[in-house]
């Protein structure tokens, strides 16, 4: 659930461009974040090792929405 | 303690202000990917008090609410108002039949019975919506016929099933904005005035939002299509007309990441408060 450790600056690399993406304090599994360089949209899938798990987030769809 | 489970897919801001809230009141959450859930009746863990569903899928957080209502679990939205708020259709149908004000529409499901329904409806313009959208997408505002016939022409050869049936409103001239209003149960708790220069005022597509007052005649509409849709936490979106205010539609999963700030209403808290009223024994 929480990835909280607060003291450690979590990073993850994007899976499209290999950048170095550097996701805001406390990511949430499933959260969203663009990739600061190739725009992807992204999404965080846990974390290993003391990083951030990225992946390429899922397209909109039809039935989504409020 | 009481424990919330939040029922998520893709994590937005509005989950995660409502995860901060339950956490600053110390309320035990429960977060739960319904992508990741076996709804197995058998060996489903109930293992919380009530259920908040959060997911971004419609149709996937519809399975789960009549799911967890099946097993007696307390969750929010109910079945019944999932079902009111998820079709626009259905929305409009008991805003209708409750006498709430709400623009002029029909569905139909070929061109000739579209063209029909523009005539009834007073004619050209109309918005033409897919009933189970959101966030602005596939809207049209028609003119004329011809746009008429060429719009609902690409629905038939590259939509889906549901966007073959069409749902045709009338084009209420509103000034510059809409209003939308946060009730929970029948309770209007604030709401905002969305601007935009384009006539699709949604703030997921880029329109601002300004705190709106409440009045009188706000809270006694929303309380009324609350009452319409079966009462829960709602948005309500609402037109400014000379005729007064008129309810264009009920969300049920309300979105609200711009709307505390403008309002300075804690909306992810009350969200969290209006859930744990409804845990198992409280109700
Ligand atoms: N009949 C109409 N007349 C004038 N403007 C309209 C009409 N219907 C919709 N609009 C404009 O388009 C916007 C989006 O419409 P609507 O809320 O029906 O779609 P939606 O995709 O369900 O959006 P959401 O669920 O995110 O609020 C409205 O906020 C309003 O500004
Ligand atoms: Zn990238």
């Amino acid at each position: 659930m929480s990835m909280t450790q607060p003291e450690i600056l979590v990073r993850g690399t994007c899976p499209v461009c290999a950048a170095d993406v550097v996701p805001a304090a406390r990511p949430e599994e499933s959260e969203l974040l663009p990739c600061p360089e190739c725009r992807t949209m992204l999404v965080v899938d846990g974390t290993a090792g003391g990083r951030v798990v990225l992946s390429e987030a899922p397209r909109i769809e039809e039935d989504w929405g409020e | 303690m009481t424990v919330l489970a939040v029922f998520h897919s893709t994590v937005r801001l509005e989950e995660k202000l409502l995860l901060e809230a339950a956490r600053t009141k110390g309320v035990e959450v429960r977060l739960r990917d319904i992508r990741e859930e076996v709804l197995d009746p058998r060996s489903f863990p109930l293992d919380f008090d009530v259920a908040l569903e959060r997911s971004v899928s419609t149709v996937k957080g519809d399975y789960l609410i009549a799911f967890l209502e099946s097993l007696g679990a307390p969750v929010i939205n109910t079945a019944a108002v999932a079902r009111a708020c998820g079709d626009k259709f259905q929305t409009s149908l008991l805003l209708e039949r409750a006498g709430v004000p709400t623009p002029r529409f029909a569905l139909a499901f070929g061109l000739e019975p579209a063209r029909a329904a523009v005539a009834r409806l007073g004619g050209y313009p109309v918005v033409v919506k897919p009933p189970l959208g959101s966030w602005g997408r596939l809207l049209a505002k028609i003119n004329d016929d011809d746009a008429l016939e060429a719009v609902l022409e690409h629905k038939d050869v590259l939509g889906t099933p549901p966007q073959k049936a069409f749902y045709i409103q009338e084009f209420v001239r509103k000034p510059g904005r809409d209003v939308r209003a946060f009730v929970f149960g029948r309770e209007t708790r604030c709401a905002i005035a969305r601007e935009s220069a384009h006539w699709i005022t949604n703030t997921a597509r880029g329109g601002s939002a300004r705190n709106y007052p409440l009045t009188a005649e706000l809270r006694d509409v929303c309380a009324r299509a609350a009452a319409a849709v079966g009462e829960g936490l709602l948005a309500v979106d609402l037109f400014e007309t000379p005729d007064g205010l008129t309810v264009n539609e009920v969300n049920h999963t309300m979105e609200f990441r711009n709307s505390e700030m403008p309002t300075g209403y804690p909306i992810a808290g009350a969200v969290v408060d209006y859930a744990l009223a409804r845990a198992k024994g409280r109700a």
